[in-house]
């Protein structure tokens, strides 16, 4: 095959996708791996699309924040109806863009969240803890609160999340802001030794520490069912901490702009039915916001008894501070 | 043809290169400043824009953060030119001529790696659980400890860098005529004598296009200084700019923090310039053997020489083997047959293979212009073309998408801009390999063909082009190569439809599944050195078929 040949043939593999839609077409913008094929995004597009009679389109950014600084880029023209896969650490932003339209969906009483949530532009998707994840055949002495991290010997290892570029390293900033405030910068002097790193994304650390650079790494209290279910190993487990876990709520929004309403308002109400939330617990690896009952192997998780969060105009307000301090306290 | 009675070598007689460069540098230039200036028209959307309060409140951390970013590459610079030195004159005394010569065309694969999986593979060596722990434990040592800070980085850049240099040295060495080689054996030099009398000469020349690359490849280093670095106090111009621009959306601080890092490099380029060698060497126009010398069988240069390869085996070649081990699993095959891994394979070929081609091209056309031209369009070339490694691909890209993002359908064309965003990175690499031989080409040749009258394309084809082959291959297949390792621009174009192999790796990575991630680095590695190999061989075959014609 010459290059004209592949050319072409690239192109119109290019071009079907667009070609072959006759239906009406919800586009939603979400971060890669929830679209991805062993994200939730295939099955929820199918069991959708059942019911629609339209052509549910799924495109992948790379992060949270890169979904919001592409909707604001594209203001008013966004190809996008929905936004998929903010959390509550962006909404006040999100919202302060003045992008977003209320989703005329009721809430109550449909929502399995540990804390209440009620709002008129953002649908809650999924949740998740924040927890330090170890190796349970390695690391014998689990830390059983943050108070106890900090007095762990240093050779106790972690690996963490930058905050400014992971969602996971953001939520440990508010967790140690939420549990000491004003004295965070000395905690975060106290955590420094144990800190082996702290990378850009997610996976960095996570696959950092499977290849056994620390004993434990910032991850979520979902993690460890990954391993039970998908690997057949419980090895891997969370430390449960006695102040309580940060939590992350993901959110769902439409966009003003969107052009196809009704479709983009019955994609609201349908986050929370058992179409999508079913895909959650396997395929994203979080808790569904819904009412579904939850696959075997994830009674095993820890559950925390207390779930910390700020509001999102308190994090809208001090994010950019916090991490500052953040910053100059990992600086030596 | 030849009215003029005079052949005389001219800069006004040099055909339509000139022209054809000085519009593809003033396009590369223009291109650099509008993306910049689209960010900075764009205003903030979420406070005052760029003002002086908010300008006054960083600019003491702004300074900080260049300054280690300088000192960190300006180190990793000198580190991978000290270790390549040697490592170059070894292999061109053994490894060429033995059957080590695998290595060479191994090792250039460390640059063009995504850094994730790069550094999962210097870490499958040097990590606490890697092959050194393992070979510590064994003799009943204690394992590594974490390598993490600069240490870390320094190596990852060493381990990134060292095999570019090496090859453009070997490139270089490689164009010394085998009749230097022959009168130093009879004159029996000395090794010092040798290496200041006939290596230096040529090498020097060399050293200061190299710095210059590595060390803008190092200014601009990013996720490798966030993975490796430790805490962020290891940090560079390029991380605060990517945090400005995603996490903070503060559109004017990301252009302003890359007119920074912009007007740094700039200076940098300028200065590193006025060293470029200019003197004349004897040059052979193909690629000539060297003799071996009678110092070559001592006792000491073989220790020397297996030490120096043994050092290239644990620093280039060790991390690489690792990835292969992790991507040897049952996944592999399980990969391969995904639909979604034919259609990012079928698009990264596409736009890999365009890419090169348009890379080497222009970077040829840029090289054959600036033979022809005085000091100040030489600088005028190198600094267009270096740009592109001082203008972060997230500043560029993003730029672009304001620009573009009314007049047409960004989904539509962000192949296109995949492929302009991916020769713009190739360039330098393109560039810097080309011009060093089309310089020494132009010296030995210009007057010759001149007096035949030969110029223009039929030059190119009877006369440069045989003597370049080697070269463009190399050039070619280094742009496909980095352009199939890409992942920055197609992040922020990227849809479902239009996926890369890079963006399906890092997909994989979004859900857990380690082992299939490995499989794909694996898979990528072998389409990088397929398509590196295939460039290599298929610039040999051309050359092949013109020498024929000549002849």
């Amino acid at each position: 095959m010459n290059i004209k040949s592949l050319y072409v043939t690239f192109f119109m593999v290019l071009c079907t996708p667009v070609l072959a839609t006759a239906k009406p077409v919800l586009t939603v913008y979400t971060y890669d791996s929830f679209a991805s094929e062993w994200g939730p995004g295939p099955s929820i597009e199918k069991s959708f699309e059942e019911h629609c009679g339209c052509d549910l389109q799924f495109i992948a950014l790379d992060s949270s924040i890169g979904i919001l600084g592409r909707v604001q880029l594209e203001g008013e023209n966004s190809r996008a109806d929905i936004v998929l896969g903010l959390d509550t650490n962006l909404m006040t932003t999100a919202r302060q863009t003045g992008l977003f339209a209320p989703h005329g969906t009721s809430l109550k009483g449909r929502t399995s969240l540990p804390v209440t949530f009620e709002d008129d532009v953002f649908v809650p998707f999924d949740w998740g803890h924040f927890a330090f994840v170890y190796d349970s055949t390695k690391l014998s002495t689990v830390p059983t609160s943050l108070a106890n991290l900090l007095s762990a010997p240093d050779d106790l290892r972690i690996i963490i999340q930058d905050p400014r570029t992971a969602t996971p390293g953001l939520g440990l900033l508010l967790w140690i802001k939420s549990v000491y405030g004003d004295r965070a910068p000395e905690v975060w002097a106290a955590l420094r030794p144990k800190i082996v790193t702290v990378t850009k994304g997610w996976w960095d650390s996570y696959s950092m520490f499977l290849e056994g650079e620390a004993d434990m790494v910032l991850s979520y209290s979902t993690s460890p069912a990954y391993h039970i279910i998908t690997d057949g190993t419980d090895r891997y487990k969370a430390a449960s901490f006695t102040e309580g876990h940060y939590m992350q709520i993901e959110v769902a929004g439409m966009l003003k702009g969107a052009s196809e309403p009704e479709l983009a308002k019955k994609f609201m109400n349908f986050i929370l039915e058992e179409g999508f939330q079913t895909a959650i617990p396997m395929r994203n690896w979080m808790y569904p916001a819904g009412r579904v009952a939850l696959p075997d192997g994830f009674e095993t998780l820890i559950k925390p008894e207390k779930s910390l969060l700020f509001t999102p105009d308190e994090v809208a307000a001090n994010k950019a501070s916090w991490v500052d301090e953040w910053q100059t306290a990992l600086t030596p | 043809m030849a009215n003029s009675s005079y052949p005389i070598v001219s800069r006004r007689n040099s055909g339509p290169y000139v022209p054809l460069g000085m519009l593809a540098a003033a396009g590369l230039i223009l291109m650099a400043l509008t993306a910049i200036g689209a960010l900075l028209g764009v205003g903030n959307p979420r406070s005052e824009g760029l003002n002086a309060s908010l300008l006054s409140g960083n600019l003491l951390r702004v300074t900080q953060v260049a300054g280690f970013t300088f000192w960190q590459a300006s180190l990793s610079a000198l580190l991978s030119l000290l270790v390549a030195l040697p490592m170059a004159l070894t292999f061109w005394r053994r490894v060429l001529t033995s059957r080590l010569r695998i290595l060479n065309s191994l090792s250039f694969m460390t640059i063009v790696m995504p850094t994730t999986v790069a550094v999962s593979g210097l870490l499958g060596v040097w990590g606490q659980n890697g092959f050194i722990s393992h070979l510590m434990w064994a003799i009943g040592a204690d394992g590594l400890s974490p390598i993490y800070g600069l240490g870390a980085v320094l190596l990852a850049h060493v381990f990134f860098n060292v095999p570019l240099m090496l090859r453009v040295f070997l490139s270089g060495l490689s164009s010394i005529p085998t009749a230097q080689w022959r009168l130093a054996a009879q004159w029996g030099l000395s090794d010092w004598q040798r290496f200041k009398l006939i290596e230096w000469p040529v090498l020097k020349k060399l050293i200061s296009g190299l710095v210059t690359i590595v060390f803008l490849l190092c200014f601009t280093s990013f996720s490798l200084i966030l993975m490796l670095g430790g805490g962020p106090s290891v940090t560079t111009l390029e991380v605060s700019i990517y945090t400005a621009l995603r996490f903070e959306f503060d559109i004017p601080m990301a252009a302003f923090l890359s007119l920074v890092q912009l007007t740094i490099c700039t200076v940098l380029v300028a200065i590193l310039a006025r060293f470029d060698g200019t003197g004349m060497v004897a040059i052979a126009p193909l690629v000539s053997k060297r003799l071996s010398q009678p110092g070559d069988t001592s006792r000491w240069t073989l220790l020397l020489d297996m030490g120096v390869v043994a050092a290239f085996l644990l620093l280039a070649m060790a991390p690489i083997a690792s990835i292969m081990v992790a991507g040897l699993s049952n996944n592999l095959l399980n990969v391969i047959g995904w639909p979604a891994f034919h259609r990012a394979l079928l698009a990264s070929l596409v736009i890999a293979i365009a890419s090169a081609l348009l890379a080497t091209a222009l970077a040829t056309v840029i090289a054959a212009a600036r033979v022809r031209v005085g000091s100040a369009g030489k600088w005028l070339f190198d600094l267009a073309v270096s740009l592109y490694l001082a203008v972060s691909a997230i500043v560029f890209g993003t730029g672009l998408f304001i620009l573009l993002r009314g007049l047409v359908d960004v989904f539509l064309i962000a192949p296109f801009m995949v492929l302009l965003a991916n020769m713009l990175v190739a360039l330098p690499f393109s560039y810097r390999l080309i011009q060093g031989k089309m310089a020494m080409l132009a010296r030995s040749q210009d007057k010759l063909c001149n007096s035949l009258d030969l110029r223009g394309w039929r030059r190119f084809r009877l006369i440069t082009f045989p003597a370049l082959a080697p070269e463009l291959g190399f050039a070619a297949g280094l742009s496909a190569a980095l352009s199939l390792g890409d992942m920055t621009v197609i992040a922020l174009f990227g849809s479902q439809q239009f996926q890369t192999l890079p963006w399906l790796l890092y997909q994989t990575m979004g859900r857990y599944r380690a082992e299939d991630a490995a499989a794909l680095a694996l898979l990528l590695l072998v389409l990088t050195l397929l398509l590196f190999g295939g460039f290599i061989k298929g610039a040999a075959l051309l050359r092949g078929m013109q020498v024929d014609v000549r002849d």
